[in-house]
């Protein structure tokens, strides 16, 4: 489907964007201006001794009285010693800030047409008649549509006599799918909203309904309406509900449309979304120095790598099948929620996608796979062990059992020491494309230990004392 | 990807990447004075009360009304002359504070100098350090006041009279802070931030440290 693939290069676009980011800049949040910040310079002045005095009298006779200054000019001067202090504050610059949101909809057109998208507008990414019509076959998906933005952002609107939680935004990508039909499909780069806020909790996790209208204009012209709940932000994963309308039309011959005329799409939907590194500040928080922000994670980042090796046959290099590295691993957005629990340190994490190739093969993937560990301090925050169990149930199916030994090499990178067993099934070949695959082959079971050497990058690792729950 | 696709995915990048949004979206309780008046810096002055207590009467000229607090500052000219002509059109008066910042204010912080209605006076951390019964404002009638800060030494002068010179181990700042007293209007037009020097990022003891080479 081509609005799947063009989706996914803005979704690349955006995490690499992310990454090239955080090379250039100490933070991936200053690269997109999401820090603003503030100066005070102060002088200090050490030795001063500078004195100058003048009393000038205007000329011409006066009745002066006896005691009268006379006109003169009183100057000492010595050098002064002066140090400056420039303090620099950094705060959040935006409202909202989300590196991806996607939502499976409901509603949007007949069972037989629909996109399956599934739970979230990702979980069906795998299931055999996603985004696929076969002639002949009957089909009847749930989901029929979904929604996906990429790097939304979010900055504080402050109109009607700065009325409460308005706000402008916009993303770099959005594509609204009501169907499988990609001339249906609402598409636009650089969309503009404007959201209102009710938050009914203000605390975090925060709560709360949001209208929101906004347009399209390229490629596809659209207006998008609609109200959602919020549930988030908690380590930058938020849950919304959606309830909208959306009508447009894609001009002959743009993306979207191969058709030899314009083509007009409206449909109302309702749907549940998700969304990652997703990330909500109210008014006060904008005035609170990120140094004082409270975390809700252990971790949070962007990606993580790694090479490991196992006793497979090496699925990175068909020339040398006993290489040391036999496969990887990759997890895209990972997340570790500290739960309040037991010193907090037990945590419950997922990840966008989560990506285990033990060798040739030996692969399994998963989608908001759940992860449950525990965040052991073994010399500060710097050096870190975290046991870990991750249950991948879609679209493979497998638990890896694991240890992961973290060492903070920044705010935005991290090395790590793997070792772990997985077991479980992983997933037909037939539904991951072909080019996708390559040298890893196909698969139908996953199990083996596995030790890796990764690199995490874009993720930082959060120390005790900046949870939330420790403050 | 298609090469067409190309230069939008760098339009996008910029987009995002260069803030345009804010500067483009209304800020009500930020100004800036001076901004077409040549021959002085632009004062960048903040409101830190409610959006309404403040009314931009021109580009030299604001309106404040009681119990509310103004910041004015230049850009790192820690050491300067502030101006302002000053015209307390009702209540009690206005306090200028110096020698702290917008961050963290609090009145009882820096130096301020206190004019109003029932005579004037100067305090440095909340403590008054000098009074002056005879420096009245008078309502509706209009003075200028002139703020000093030079090195350790600064200056308060109200009309022609230098009212008071002292010393102060406290830090200058780019900042000079107008505060009303409750059910105060005043009005400060002419205002002016005479540079004597500017701060300097290169000169902290950290950067001079730095720039030694053994």
């Amino acid at each position: 489907m081509k609005v799947m693939k063009i989706f996914l290069q803005f979704l690349m676009f955006g995490i690499v964007c992310s990454l090239f980011g955080s090379c250039a800049s100490s933070s991936w949040m200053e690269t997109f201006r999401l820090t603003r910040t503030e100066e005070d310079a102060f002088t200090i002045t050490i030795k001063d001794t500078s004195f100058t005095d003048a009393v000038r009298n205007e000329p011409g006779e006066r009745d002066n009285g006896i005691i009268y200054p006379s006109s003169r000019t009183l100057t000492n001067n010595s050098l002064t010693t002066q140090y400056d202090s420039v303090v620099e504050r950094k705060y959040p610059n935006f409202v909202r800030f989300a590196v991806f949101e996607s939502v499976g909809l409901i509603g949007t057109t007949s069972s037989d047409k629909g996109v399956g998208s599934g739970m979230f507008g990702i979980m069906g990414f795998f299931d055999p008649d996603f985004a696929t019509i076969t002639k002949g076959q009957s089909r009847s998906v749930t989901f029929t549509g979904g929604i996906y933005r990429v790097l939304t952002y979010e900055t504080r609107l402050r109109w009607f006599r700065d009325a409460k939680d308005w706000t402008f935004g916009s993303g770099v990508f959005e594509a609204l799918v009501p169907e499988v039909a990609n001339e249906k499909t609402l598409v636009s780069i650089l969309p503009m909203y404007l959201r209102k806020r009710y938050f009914l909790r203000e605390q975090i996790p925060y709560i709360a309904v949001t209208p929101a209208v906004g347009i399209g204009l390229f490629p596809s012209q659209y207006i998008n309406a609609s109200v959602s709940l919020d549930v988030g932000s908690l380590g930058g994963l938020n849950m919304r509900l959606y309830g909208g309308y959306a009508t447009g039309s894609n001009y002959k011959g743009n993306w979207m449309n191969n058709t030899a005329e314009a083509v007009s799409s409206s449909f109302p939907y309702a749907g549940l979304g998700i969304s990652v590194l997703d990330f909500l500040n109210r008014v006060p928080e904008l005035y609170r120095e990120w140094k004082d922000h409270e975390h809700s994670g252990w971790d949070i980042g962007i990606f993580q790598f790694g090479l490991i090796y196992s006793g497979e046959v090496s699925a990175i290099s068909s020339k040398n099948p006993t290489s040391p590295f036999r496969g990887y691993f990759i997890r895209i957005t990972p997340t570790s929620l500290a739960l309040p629990i037991l010193d907090n340190r037990f945590y419950v994490g997922t990840s966008l996608f989560s990506v285990m190739i033990l060798g040739q093969n030996k692969f399994g993937l998963g989608v908001l796979p759940i992860r449950i560990g525990y965040w052991h301090d073994l010399m500060d925050d710097e050096l870190t062990l975290e046991p870990f169990v991750e249950y991948d149930y879609y679209p493979s199916s497998f638990v890896n059992l694991g240890a992961r030994l973290n060492l903070k090499v920044s705010n935005i990178i991290n090395l790590s020491a793997n070792l772990g067993y997985v077991n479980g099934n992983s997933i037909s070949g037939s539904l991951v494309p072909p080019d996708i695959l390559g040298e890893i082959g196909k698969a139908t079971s996953l199990s083996g230990a596995y030790f890796g050497l990764g690199i995490s990058l874009d993720d930082r690792i959060f120390g005790s004392k900046e949870l939330r729950y420790n403050r | 990807m298609k090469m067409r696709t190309i230069p939008l995915l760098i339009l996008a990048f910029l987009f995002q990447s260069c803030g345009l949004l804010q500067q483009v979206l209304p800020k009500p309780d930020e100004f800036s004075l001076n901004q077409s008046t040549r021959q002085t810096v632009v004062i960048a002055a903040m409101n830190m009360s409610h959006i309404d207590s403040v009314e931009e009467k021109g580009d030299n000229s604001l309106l404040i009304h009681g119990s509310t607090t103004v910041a004015m500052a230049t850009d790192f000219y820690t050491n300067f002359t502030g101006d302002f002509t000053v015209n307390i059109q009702k209540g009690t008066g206005v306090k200028f504070s110096y020698r702290t910042t917008s961050n963290n204010f609090k009145s009882t912080t820096g130096i301020s100098f206190n004019y109003t209605v029932s005579g004037s006076w100067i305090e440095e951390n909340g403590q008054v350090i000098a009074k002056f019964d005879t420096v009245n404002a008078v309502v509706g009638e209009t003075e200028r006041i002139q703020i000093i800060n030079l090195g350790k030494q600064y200056s308060v002068q109200v009309g022609c009279n230098v009212i008071y010179r002292g010393t102060t181990s406290l830090p200058a700042t780019e900042y000079i802070l107008a505060g009303t007293f409750p059910e105060s209007h005043v009005l400060l037009t002419g205002m002016d931030f005479i540079p004597i020097r500017r701060a300097d990022d290169r000169n902290t003891p950290e950067k001079r440290a730095e720039r030694v080479r053994w």
